[in-house]
């Protein structure tokens, strides 16, 4: 690993003054992915400074029923905290889903949303990568892509994102607050990651320096009735083929409200908003599900290796509605 | 419960119930293993000691135009630079295919291939050490599939082979096929493809060196054959042998991937010789998947003939073999992808056919069942299909037509005792098979396979008639064993298997027992642990030695005890008069009394297998003392909407004559078992596009090997029908359990879903195209349709035993026609 | 840059119970700082990017993966490695079952498991089957299949709770 200087942060507005202040500085947190990535070369930090001590670990329920997750809280803290098990199953079922327990152990929330795509290619500075060094082209467009986008990709880059958490974030409309050398803003969910466009270097919309603090999850009674699906080659150590969120408003067999996000789809966790639209007022049962999976994939487009996925997609879709709706009642 | 066994194999006990074999006593060094303090190669630590690093080719295939060190050995810190120069002697495992160099001479030959090595003064510099080093390259076109390397002959990827980028070519004819096909009331053709996979080890393979002033080189390693890795240093380093010491370390994980002599190992000593320093390597796991040596993938044709009840009357067998860039254990490989074919079921005419190629991809060679499981996968599906066909139960079928004990097979193996019949019995019984077979919902499904392995080779890599195992005993007047063979613990238990012989003897507790192990200076020769060896040879040569002491020991005591010798017995730390067992001696009393009489006190013990009843070229593979035989039934679910096949269970029954401990064969049942379900779901070494030449992602987390989630429940019963070869009656476990397993996933898959996927691993894409090739109303199968055409040398003919044979080649000019 | 490279960090924890300080290069991670500065060769390494469970230690009473963490993260935390795992009184009995049932093969990544499993009985003192399997799916093995180490668990689980309890006969001499 390339050397680097290091600093442990006590309070947030120094540890944002430290890395705004030096174009290669980083946070580092859990460290379960970025010390992976300096180990293979990727990211070369010349200053580390140290965020996990910072007081910012609470998980506290918000006075209109929403919960804030801080985000130096572990991985597995907040997946077994009462408030996100009662209120957003899915949630918990996301984390658990995700790594294994020591990294969970290890990972915080804020670093999850952080982390980097698992693209080989990205990973292999031997490889042309135009998100690790932008301009380089894409190796993965004509290389083995089997894990990589149908959604949302560009010439440029098709990689997609890894996390579980944030798949189950997008779908429960979280806000991301982040603290920057110019104040706190909110960042909604949707908009704080990206899509590769012309930029794929860049993941999501924070700025350099910026500081996550706490993920917001708005109240939403009906995220009790949820299911996170992950399917994938294997039940641990694995990212996810495709993964579903979904979070469904059922009663008298009609769906009233909807809220369905894809993982492993696309650069970013890919809220379905035109399955949504077809959800909503529709009966609860399989064939609007069928319809709902179809309108989601209906852009897809795939790559040599991935075609698999958009049937699967579909698949998991349907299977995941069926499993959050229930009998429909 | 561990039967006593009189009579049968060796190791006669005087009458007594066995006390040490058969009973699950803990490994002798177990608890060090739970404490952490098993010192492994990595965990060595010398004064002084350099680290090196191997730069290794990012080119699959070029001409090294030059190399440029100096910035490397200028850095700070860096004590020597060495390239293919200084090292120019080759080497490999085989002697046919000395074809390896330490670090690459002229050319590279697949990406990963080493082209230099730096000693610095810790790890950190001997890395930028090696990002210092300028290679220039002049690319080669690239081999990079079995196909192409039968089609193109330029650039050969080596000098020497049958020709082009064939490395080897073999045909072996047994009877007459003519006749054997024309009795056949079914013939069927059936291509499969086995795809390759790797060891995947858990310890990366790391090395020591140290060259001591008086010109004395030690290494220790993490290999599985300190005795070829001995061969090969004094080759390369052209030094005397005697002045060599190599030992082999605990292994974290063999499988087989450490059993070749390795570019890290003769570097490391070549840096320590030019450094005077210690010098450790320790691999990464990247570069531990370019060391690979796994399993071949592998391209199959199999014609076979049958009657009505599934008596086999023919078998034509072809093999393919991507080898991967350079010999290792290829061409033996090849040779075991058609020897083992014959041992289960009576294949009264067989002709073998295989190829191995040369490509430019990191070199295959012995994984756990050797060349075994990708034939083994062919023939055990399509007896299924023949079943499904013939409309037979595949247990039943099987049942009928088993190699009956004590034979001989059309291709001179000799098969002594067999009890694949009580496996098949045994695991159709436990799984409730008939209820089961076709009868289960959709999306449910058995399958049956059966197989068998080698227990050791019968010949040794190279040619000799000396032993191929050894074992030194020294007994001390206060009691103490020492017993030292040159065999290393793989975690299979090896260590514990000589202490547990040695125990049962001599009477003793095995934790008495003092091993010494896999040292080539303290240790007599044993030749390594692969191909299932170890238990039932230097068990033998432990039993022998064991014996011979014992006897000394009973001169010695029946004169003091004026007992006849025969009355003796040695038991619970005694020896005594099975008549009057008060009168006897304590085990220490025994030893001073021998030692008083004889002087000190050391036995040898060795083994040599029997001479093979094959005579032709060729015959030099497959024959064995002794064949271990496994039958497993799989019970998978198979999701057919995302393709994903979940096994929940395996019923495996293994023939292993004799447990010398039963909680140790029944963990290598079930690692084999787990090693099986990887290789059958999702293990795969596959290659990039962009040229097919660039690993797929050499990571643990890209190559998917099976976790607590993915493994199943198995239910193992164990046979123990003694062999006369082994010691005790024991044959072999580490390798024989993993062969059926995958076939008969295959099989259960098509139970379930009514789909063939004639390759492995059958990953959820695979299940779903033949479901949908099914869907369009086709034969529902996923699989290669073809293989290259190969001109196949002139067959060398054998006339089996049944025809009158005697083993060896008919004159070719009688009999071409 | 030189700066950088040379300056070694210098921190106090709790090692396996006792208080210890060490200095070493910023970039370490706690993996490399036991074996190379502290000399505990019981932490194994299988990947060194957090892939197999391996390196498995526990900081505060968690599991983590040594090879993820940062040296410097170990500052004021309370480390176990597998050589903490033994008192005085003995082995731990997991350290005994595991070496009992043979779930130690080739036993390179039996210390990754047993301080998993340590943290495992440490919050469930009767954990099921499946609860074991979920526990232990960071942690991987190429030599037992899991199953002797599941057996070794539940019988380390029964000893601590002061039980009376053997393996059935059929995963010590298969069933008949």
């Amino acid at each position: 690993m390339k050397p680097f200087v290091y600093s442990r942060a006590t309070e947030a507005a120094a540890a944002v003054r430290q890395v705004s202040n030096e174009r290669s500085a980083k946070f580092i947190a859990g460290g379960t992915n970025l010390l992976d990535l300096m180990k293979s070369g990727v990211e070369l930090p010349d200053r580390l400074v140290d965020i996990a001590r910072l007081p910012l670990a609470e998980i506290t329920a918000l006075p209109q029923g929403g919960v804030r997750i801080g985000a130096m809280a572990r991985n597995s803290t907040a997946a077994n905290h009462p408030l996100v098990r009662e209120r957003y199953p899915v949630l918990t079922q996301a984390f658990l889903a995700g790594a294994t327990g020591q990294i969970r152990n290890m990972a915080s929330v804020g670093g999850n949303l952080m982390q980097r795509t698992r693209c080989p290619y990205f990973y292999d500075p031997a490889m042309r990568c135009n998100k690790r060094e932008p301009g380089s082209g894409c190796s993965a467009v004509e290389g083995f892509n089997r894990i990589h986008a149908v959604l949302g990709a560009s010439e440029q880059c098709i990689a997609v994102h890894p996390s579980d958490m944030c798949v189950a974030l997008a779908a429960l409309d979280a806000v991301v607050r982040v603290q920057g050398p110019e104040g706190e803003r909110e960042i909604p969910f949707d908009d704080f990651h990206r899509l590769p466009g012309d930029t794929p270097q860049q993941d999501t919309n924070l700025r350099h320096g910026e500081l996550i603090t706490a993920v917001d999850l708005p109240a939403l009674p009906f995220a009790k009735r949820s299911h996170y699906l992950k399917v994938r080659d294997r039940a641990s150590y694995e990212f996810a083929l495709v993964s579903v969120a979904a979070v469904l408003d059922v009663s008298g067999g009609r769906v009233r409200d909807a809220r369905v996000a894809l993982g492993g789809v696309a650069h970013k966790p890919w809220r379905a908003r035109e399955a949504e639209k077809i959800l909503t007022g529709a009966r609860a049962n399989e064939e609007t599900y069928r319809k709902a999976a179809e309108a989601a994939l209906s852009g897809a487009r795939a790559y040599k290796h991935n075609t698999f996925k958009i049937e699967l997609a579909k698949r998991a879709i349907v299977r995941a509605l069926s499993t959050a709706g229930g009998s429909g009642a | 419960m561990g039967t006593s066994n009189n009579g049968h194999g060796n190791g006669g006990t005087n009458g007594k119930e066995l006390k040490v074999v058969g009973k699950p006593f803990r490994k002798v060094d177990a608890r060090a293993k739970c404490a952490g303090q098993t010192k492994f190669a990595d965990d060595i630590v010398l004064p002084r000691m350099l680290f090196a690093k191997l730069l290794r080719s990012h080119e699959p295939h070029a001409i090294i135009k030059s190399i440029d060190t100096s910035k490397a050995r200028a850095l700070p810190g860096v004590l020597a630079v060495i390239t293919g120069k200084d090292l120019p002697i080759p080497y490999g495992i085989l002697p046919v295919s000395q074809d390896e160099h330490t670090l690459c001479l002229d050319r590279v030959r697949f990406i990963g291939d080493p082209v230099a090595a730096v000693a610095a003064v810790d790890e950190d510099t001997a890395f930028d050490a090696m990002n210092l080093i300028e290679v220039e390259y002049e690319k080669l076109n690239t081999i990079t599939s079995i196909e192409e390397a039968v089609m193109i002959d330029e650039p050969r990827i080596h000098e020497y082979g049958d020709g082009g980028n064939v490395h080897k070519k073999v045909h072996l004819e047994f009877g007459d096929l003519d006749k054997g096909f024309a009795e056949a009331d079914l013939i069927r053709e059936d291509v499969f493809f086995y795809e390759g996979n790797t060891h995947l080890p858990m310890e990366q393979h790391a090395a020591v060196a140290h060259y001591d002033p008086d010109n004395k080189l030690t290494l220790w390693s993490s290999t599985q054959t300190p005795h070829y890795v001995h061969r090969a240093l004094a080759k390369v380093l052209e030094m005397r042998p005697a002045h060599i010491r190599v030992i082999a370390t605990p292994n974290g994980g063999g499988f087989g991937g450490k059993s070749d002599p390795f570019n890290h190992e003769v570097a490391v000593c070549k840096l320590a010789m030019l450094t005077g320093r210690p010098v450790k390597i320790t691999l990464t796991r990247e570069e531990v998947f370019y060391c690979h040596r796994g399993r071949h993938p592998v391209l199959m044709k199999s014609r076979i003939g049958v009657k009505k009840d599934g008596a086999i009357t023919a078998l034509d067998f072809q093999s393919l073999l991507d080898g991967g860039a350079y010999g290792s254990y290829g061409v033996a490989s090849t040779f075991y992808t058609g020897a083992l074919q014959t041992v289960t079921y009576d294949v009264p005419r067989y002709r073998f056919r295989g190829l191995r190629a040369f490509t430019n991809k990191p070199p295959c060679g012995p994984k756990r069942g050797h060349g075994t499981p990708q034939p083994r996968f062919a023939l055990e599906i399509q007896l299924d299909k023949i079943a499904d066909q013939l409309n037979l139960d595949p247990a039943e079928m099987r049942l009928k037509h088993l190699v009956p004990p004590n034979s001989l097979t059309a291709n001179y193996l000799r098969v002594g005792s067999m009890g694949l019949g009580k496996c098949i019995e045994k695991i159709v019984e436990g799984s409730d098979w008939k209820q089961k077979y076709r009868k289960l919902p959709f999306g449910k499904g058995v399958g049956i396979a059966c197989s068998s392995y080698i227990c050791g080779a019968g010949l040794p890599i190279y040619w000799n008639n000396m032993p191929h195992s050894g074992v030194q005993l020294g007994l001390d007047r206060q009691g103490g064993v020492r017993v030292q063979c040159g065999s290393i613990d793989i975690g299979q238990g090896s260590d514990s298997v000589l202490a547990y012989v040695v125990a049962e003897v001599l009477g003793i507790d095995p934790f008495d027992i003092r091993v010494v192990t896999a040292d080539t200076d303290l240790t007599p020769v044993d030749l390594g642990s692969y191909s299932s060896r170890v238990t039932l040879m230097t068990g033998n040569a432990a039993l022998q030695a064991a014996e011979r002491a014992r006897e000394l020991l009973s001169i010695a005591v029946a004169e003091k005890l004026k007992a006849p010798i025969e009355n003796l017995s040695f038991a619970d730390r005694r020896v005594f008069d099975v008549e009057n067992p008060e009168m006897g001696v304590t085990f220490a009393e025994a030893v001073v009394l021998a030692e008083t009489k004889f002087g000190t006190i050391g036995t040898v013990g060795s083994y040599t297998p029997p001479a093979s009843p094959g005579k032709f070229k060729g015959a030099g593979v497959g024959p064995s003392p002794a064949y271990s035989y496994s039958a497993a039934i799989a019970e998978a679910d198979v999701d057919p909407e995302t393709g994903i096949v979940t096994v929940e269970r395996i019923w495996i029954g293994h023939d292993i004559g004799q447990s010398i401990n039963p909680m140790l064969v029944m963990g290598q049942v079930e690692g084999g078992v787990y090693m099986g379900l990887g290789e059958a779901l999702m293990e795969e070494m596959i290659y990039r596009a962009n040229r097919n030449v660039v690993h797929k992602f050499p990571s643990l987390l890209e190559y998917k090997s099976p976790t607590t989630m993915e493994m199943c429940d198995v239910k193992t019963y164990l046979i123990e029908d003694a062999d006369p070869n082994g010691p005790f009656g024991a044959k072999e476990v580490g390798q024989g359990p993993l062969l059926p397993v995958m076939p008969a996933i295959a099989n259960a898959v098509y139970d379930a879903v009514g789909v063939r996927v004639d390759e492995v691993p059958i990953t959820p894409e695979k299940v779903l195209m033949a479901l949908r090739d099914k869907a369009k109303g086709k034969e529902g199968r996923f699989g290669p349709k073809d293989v290259p055409a190969v001109e196949w040398p002139t067959p060398m003919k054998v006339q089996t035993p049944a025809e009158g044979g005697d083993g060896r080649e008919m004159p070719r000019v009688a009999i071409h026609s | 840059m030189n700066q950088i490279t040379k300056q070694k960090a210098h921190i106090v924890f709790t090692l396996n119970g006792e208080p210890v300080e060490v200095a070493f290069a910023p970039h370490k991670t706690l993996l490399e700082v036991l074996r190379e500065d502290m000399g505990l060769m019981g932490t194994k390494h299988g990947c060194e990017l957090g892939e197999c469970g391996t390196c498995a230690v526990l900081v505060d009473g968690r599991s983590i993966l040594s090879c993820l963490m940062l040296g410097l993260d170990a500052e004021d935390r309370a480390v176990e490695t597998i050589e903490g795992m033994a008192t005085a009184d003995g082995p731990h009995p997991l350290q005994e079952t595991f070496a009992d049932t043979g779930a130690a093969q080739c036993g390179y990544c039996t210390p990754g498991f047993l301080l998993v499993a340590k943290e495992l009985l440490a919050h469930n003192a009767n954990p099921s089957r499946d609860e074991i399997r979920e526990a232990l799916s960071g942690n991987l093995c190429r030599c037992t299949g899991y199953i002797k180490i599941y057996e070794a668990v539940e019988l380390a689980a029964a000893k601590m709770r002061g039980e009376e309890m053997t393996l059935p006969k059929e995963s010590v001499y298969g069933y008949k």
